[in-house]
């Protein structure tokens, strides 16, 4: 007997997936984005500043601290340290107890941090680790309140025994810092470029964005930023690489298609700025404004970012119109740009570079910014409005 | 770094069989193979990498001899396995569990390139020996060697079924079982792991008894006890810093791992009729291991103290048949993630998890209805059939998945409900 089935038909389909959290590219509550060091590598022994981009948007005008912990680097390559044990970062209070190779580097958003000069003393003089490198670990431990830089060691114990407790909202991040012997060390990745649809963003602008626009942003970095090094292999050859660069995005509001990026693969991303329809949950914030930032990653552990401010025009303001410029009179006296409509400007663009500190002046009915470090020379005035205008106003000013 | 996940088995065997009545009391069953075997795995950059080539040929012979003057029936043999194999590996040292990795892995490459030949004989002796109508022992030794750990092993095994009565018959058995550690996963590995490891061991303990309620039911019930010893455990990295000056202190695995399982079985059967067919299973049980490197000594992930199916079938007027499952288990258990940690490196948040597997996931609870109706024809027959999965729409958990920084979670739900119609023709 042939048996033939027709089916089964499936009547219903599935049902759809349940939760949609946000993405991670929203910078809603306390964190941190980045950690730099520079030096990006480091001799042992050799000192490197490391800064935090902290952020938290949910306590505007409040104070944050960062308690910076640092672990000596394991010389035999294995990771062991406290500062990436998690049983430790579970209790943090383990911290103030100082077990070997621990210290508290400071307070704030910078630190330095050292290892010892005779990390590599423990291992042979041919040993692969002195060029492939091991690495020290740090702690970024930021906490949403003030704290005294002068704590005593009590205090501090009493401060992560708040923070195990959760009774106080804090965050921990790592970093590590590449330690080598390699005579051409790891230099950060920078940024030489950021076009929004194409367009060069002016050094120092804030980008005119549409309600629910759906921007492509690319961002470019100079072929010097993927550097080439040596990495000893298993089998003791040396091979030559080239570093990778990623591109992460985050921002206040608005939606990224692709939250990091290769560069040189893919290198734009698609901006959806707030207001969309596509994302309900996505208003235009209350002033309008908000922040970008991009942090630009090499795969040895090098870091950079950059912030950039995006305002969601008002096709109901009128467009700014300059009429006069007044120079200032000595090097720490600011441009006044004055003019109709003034109040809507976004900003004033001198020689194509942004006024710095820019902001309308009601006092002195004018736009009123620093001027940019510029080459000698008379430059021509463009100003930016709050409805998405930009104009030539005519009007140039002199730099001596 | 580049490159891309890939997993790929070649799997060849040529398998010659024999069975030979070698006298009136003596019979042999001989099963040979030989086989080719090619696994490549690579691991998401070109660093990383797994190629194992191997020509196994594997021997079992059974001669089985009967005695029955002495109701005794002896098997014994051997299983032979010679597997040359050829392993070209690389990737860095297996992140450990109180560790947050680094993924800068091109910096702590290792690599394995060997070629050897695993023999591993194994001599058994078997007895299923009944010197009474309602009495049978079945005892057994089983004699092990592993030439990569240089290692042999003797497991004796033993159990008895006792029938008192006919409705009734009552069984137990003990049993040590060993095993090699996973040398697949680099368990032995000198490199990536540790050739001094031990064989995992474990000893059963088992009674039970089997019974008939009249001619309709019939009962299993089953305890048992497993106790697993010497099993492979990844070592923790050193606590807090303490030993970061002590060179070669990472030994990746050692042989301290421990656990137990426990439970009971129960099968209730009811003898099918023209109309009706059923069965019920219930399992209560317990799976204990230590995790954590020995630092928690807790159930695990296939801890699942309750599992109960009910099976039922009726056979209506007109060819209809009605029929039903349902089904009850205890949720998974998961490890909570109760922290985490922003690896700016990496670009992500680390879980810092809480005591592993201490949280249950709500129970799994489905009821699947099906009605079948057949129609006969005189040179086919046509079925078809409803069938409703989940019919309750219940939101059975299977997992769950947090946010980028774990600070919300959801659950994975299994299917909701499932309408199905089909159709089957029979010529």
């Amino acid at each position: 007997m042939k048996t033939r089935a027709w089916g089964p038909w499936l009547l219903l389909a599935f049902a759809g997936c349940g939760a949609q959290f946000k993405p991670e590219t929203l910078v809603e509550k306390l964190r941190v984005l980045s950690i730099t060091s520079e030096p990006a590598e480091v001799l042992p022994g050799e000192q490197t500043s490391l800064e935090v981009l902290q952020l938290d948007p949910s306590r505007p005008g409040q104070v944050t601290t960062t308690v910076w912990v640092g672990c000596e680097p394991d010389p035999f390559n294995l990771g062991r340290s406290a500062c990436n044990d998690t049983t430790a970062l579970l209790q943090p209070t383990s911290f103030t107890d100082f077990p070997p190779g621990v210290r508290i580097l400071g307070f704030g958003t910078r630190a330095y941090y050292a290892t010892s000069p005779t990390l590599f003393d423990v291992l042979p003089p041919g040993d692969p680790i002195r060029t492939n490198g091991t690495v020290g670990q740090i702690l970024a431990v930021v906490i949403g309140e003030e704290i005294n830089p002068t704590s005593s060691n009590e205090e501090l114990r009493a401060l992560f025994t708040r923070i195990e407790k959760q009774e106080v909202q804090s965050l921990f991040a790592l970093t590590r810092v590449l330690v080598t012997e390699r005579p051409v060390r790891n230099a950060r990745p920078h940024l030489d470029g950021f076009y929004v649809d194409g367009v060069g963003l002016p050094a120092g602008a804030t980008l005119q964005l549409r309600a629910g626009q759906q921007a492509t942003l690319t961002v470019t970095a100079p072929a010097s930023a993927r550097e080439a090094y040596d990495l000893v292999l298993p089998d003791g050859h040396v091979e030559q690489r080239t570093e990778t660069l990623v591109a992460s995005w985050y921002s206040t509001s608005g939606r990224f298609s692709d939250p990091r990026i290769e560069l040189g693969t893919v290198d734009h991303t698609v901006f959806t700025t707030p207001g969309s329809a596509q994302v309900p949950d996505d208003p235009v914030p209350d002033k309008r404004s908000g922040s970008l930032w991009v942090v630009l990653r090499d795969s040895r552990g090098g870091q950079s970012n950059e912030q950039f401010r995006f305002f969601i025009c008002d096709s109901s303001l009128p467009a700014p119109t300059a009429r006069a410029v007044t120079p200032p009179a000595g090097p720490d006296d600011p441009v006044v740009v004055s003019g109709d409509h003034m109040s809507s400007a976004l900003d004033v663009l001198v020689a194509g570079v942004a006024l710095q500190s820019g902001a309308y002046s009601a006092g002195r009915d004018g736009f009123v910014g620093h001027l940019p470090p510029l080459p000698s020379g008379t430059w021509p005035i463009t100003v930016r409005g709050k409805d998405c205008s930009s104009a030539d106003t005519g009007l140039t000013i002199t730099v001596p | 770094m580049q490159g891309n996940y890939g997993n790929s088995v070649t799997y060849h065997r040529l398998t010659v069989g024999l069975d030979q009545r070698l006298s009136p009391r003596v019979s042999l069953v001989s099963r040979n193979s030989v086989g080719f075997d090619h696994t490549e795995q690579l691991g998401g950059t070109t660093d990383i990498f797994f190629r194992n080539t191997q020509v196994p040929l594997q021997l079992r012979e059974r001669f089985k001899i009967d005695v029955p003057e002495a109701n005794l029936v002896l098997s014994t043999g051997l299983d032979l396995v010679v597997a040359p194999t050829v392993l070209d590996a690389q990737s860095p040292p297996a992140f450990k569990a109180n560790q947050i990795p680094d993924l800068d892995v091109q910096r702590r490459l290792q690599a394995e390139k060997s070629t050897t030949t695993y023999v591993e004989p194994g001599l058994f002796l078997e007895a299923a020996w009944s010197p009474l109508q309602s009495l049978k022992v079945l005892g057994g030794v089983r004699v092990d060697y592993e030439s990569h750990m240089k290692d042999a092993w003797v497991d004796p095994r033993l159990s008895v079924l006792f029938t008192p009565a006919s409705f009734l018959t009552l069984k137990g058995g003990v049993g040590i079982y060993h095993q090699p550690p996973d040398y697949r996963s680099g368990q032995l590995s000198p490199v990536f792991g540790n050739p001094d490891l031990k064989p995992e061991g474990a000893r059963h303990y088992m009674v039970g008894a089997e019974g008939h309620l009249g001619d309709a039911v019939s009962v299993d019930l089953q305890l048992y006890y497993k106790d697993l010893f010497d099993q492979a455990r990844q070592v923790l990295a050193s606590g807090i810093g303490s030993d970061v000056n002590i060179p070669g202190a990472d030994s990746r695995y050692s042989s301290a791992g421990y656990g137990r399982s426990y439970g009971a079985e129960l099968l209730v059967r009811v003898k099918p009729t023209r109309n009706f067919f059923g069965w019920v299973a219930y399992s209560l049980s317990r799976f204990e291991r230590d995790y954590y490197g020995g630092v928690v000594y807790a159930p695990g992930p296939l801890d699942q103290p309750h599992n109960l199916i009910v099976v039922a079938s009726y056979r209506l007027p007109f060819d209809f048949v009605f029929g039903g499952r349902f089904r009850w288990s205890s949720g998974p258990l998961v490890t909570p993630i109760v922290a985490s940690l922003y690896d700016t490196n990496g670009n992500y948040y680390y879980p810092l998890p809480g005591l592993p597997w201490s949280t249950r996931l709500p129970d799994f609870l489905q009821l699947d209805l099906r009605l079948d109706k057949r129609f006969v024809f005189d040179d086919w027959v046509l079925a078809v059939y409803f069938d409703v999965q989940n019919v309750t729409n219940r939101q059975n958990p299977e997992g769950q998945f947090y946010n980028f920084d774990y600070t919300q979670k959801a659950y994975v739900n299994s299917i909701p409900i499932v309408p199905v119609l089909g159709v089957r023709g029979e010529f």
